[in-house]
């Protein structure tokens, strides 16, 4: 299904890079001028298909339905994105880079002191972005799901909230109980948790706070568990 | 386990009207229920057919069609069970007449405890926050709504200490019972679903010695 002129540089195979990935032609090209309108046209697919992905489900769209908004063919669709699945694995891989980016934020020197500040300023900034971003908010929500390989996307994301609070741990700023050590798991699922149930909620409280709120009460109940004693 | 006789007004007949024979339809019925579990669980809901359902459960395309019309039917059913599993949590757990902050405990480990047990109950759960299921949000709803009461009672006992966000303790709980249950099931990890929804108490209780003791020993 590769597109039968470009075959090494199809966007899907630079994807899992965490650059942008390189839109149809190869460099040097002398048809650079289709670039933007081909960026322009790869974006609306992306955002068209994660709206449908976020609001309906992955399951329940398919690529007949995400080219019924019109706003692009069918064989334009079928250039960028081979199958359903491409489309899903690339906004994980936004998502993963988001991610990344986030945490590399929060580490920065002087932006959060404790460890607890720290996981709290990556979840409110995540909380935030996904409010904010379909795209990101459809990637998040696809690292778990069953049918697609999503190359352990959430095992991933555990993982590196994982390292923080291990590093916690050894410095005792964070007590070292089997429940702490499981933080990480917890506080990535109740922030998908919340992504999928705000949907069904009151629309009062947005996500963003929904997902301050699981965050900061288990980061507080891992830093202030002395005083319960 | 559960209790279903009382269900006939509910049940969806198909086209014939007839009431299902009683011991071997409910045997048929519930293997239906167990084999779309399963499908719903690997391959979401919207990825399973009523042929999926059919090779899985040993029953007949006919049989199936006598207890469900469509998938939706199922769906539905699935979504009853587990109303009827947090109806009956929270009223055994008002009926044991604990102190409120106590009582959310036991209904949370409970429901834990039916979750990763029942695989019925399980599908329910995740089919509740699937939105293009009519019938999904109000079934939500209605579990936050019933734990909520319970929720402010304990905060103005003074046993929790989130008044900023107290009014959102039952629905934050929630959310973060469904993401445990949603990524344990992803993953194939059912059997962990208790311990996580442990995890989940012992931060908001915290996790001293004395809170973990009680959480460990609220149990209905």
């Amino acid at each position: 299904m590769n597109s039968p002129n470009e075959p090494a540089a199809t966007p899907e195979s630079t994807a899992a890079t965490p650059t942008r990935p390189r839109i149809g032609r190869i460099p040097g090209s002398k048809n650079s001028a289709m670039q933007d309108r081909a960026v322009r046209t790869r974006e609306a697919i992306i955002t068209v298909a994660a709206r449908h992905f976020d609001t309906d489900g992955y399951g329940h769209t398919s690529m007949n339905t995400i080219t019924h908004t019109g706003k692009f063919a069918k064989g334009a669709m079928y250039y960028h994105f081979p199958s359903k699945e491409a489309i899903a694995e690339h906004l994980i891989s936004d998502w993963n880079h988001t991610l990344a980016e986030t945490i590399s934020e929060a580490s920065l020197p002087g932006s959060s002191s404790t460890a607890g500040e720290k996981l709290a300023a990556i979840f409110i900034s995540l909380a935030r972005q996904v409010t904010e971003n379909t795209n990101l908010r459809a990637g998040m929500k696809l690292t778990c799901e069953p049918t697609i390989n999503n190359g352990a996307a959430f095992a991933h994301w555990v993982d590196a909230i994982s390292d923080i609070i291990e590093t916690a741990i050894t410095d005792g700023e964070f007590n070292d109980t089997p429940t702490t050590h499981r933080l990480a798991w917890t506080l990535c699922a109740g922030t998908l948790g919340a992504a999928h149930a705000s949907a069904s909620l009151r629309e009062d409280i947005d996500l963003a706070t929904r997902i301050e709120d699981t965050a900061t009460a288990h980061i507080r109940a891992a830093t202030h568990l002395d005083c319960d004693l | 386990m559960n209790n279903h006789t009382d269900r006939s007004e509910g049940i969806d007949h198909g086209k014939t009207g007839r009431p299902p024979m009683q011991p071997r339809a409910k045997i048929t019925r519930e293997a239906i229920l167990e084999a779309s579990a399963i499908l719903f669980s690997r391959t979401g809901y919207a990825g399973t057919t009523i042929d999926d359902i059919v090779t899985l459960a040993p029953v007949t395309k006919g049989a199936m069609y006598f207890h469900f019309s469509k998938k939706e039917s199922i769906a539905r059913e699935m979504l009853g069970r587990w109303s009827d599993a947090v109806t009956a949590t929270v009223g055994k757990a008002i009926a044991t007449g604990q102190p409120a902050d106590r009582q959310v405990l036991m209904i949370y480990r409970e429901l834990a405890r039916r979750t990763q047990n029942e695989a019925i109950i399980r599908a329910g759960l995740i089919l509740s926050v699937d939105q293009s299921l009519s019938g999904a949000r109000a079934t939500y709803e209605a579990w936050t709504a019933a734990i909520e009461p319970i929720v402010v009672d304990a905060s103005r006992s003074g046993a929790l200490d989130c008044a900023k966000s107290m009014s959102r303790l039952a629905d934050t709980l929630c959310a973060g019972f469904v993401g445990a249950v949603q990524v344990a099931a992803s993953l194939d990890e059912n059997h962990t679903m208790g311990r996580r929804v442990d995890d989940l108490l012992l931060m908001w209780r915290g996790t001293a010695p004395a809170a973990v003791r009680m959480v460990e020993g609220a149990s209905l």
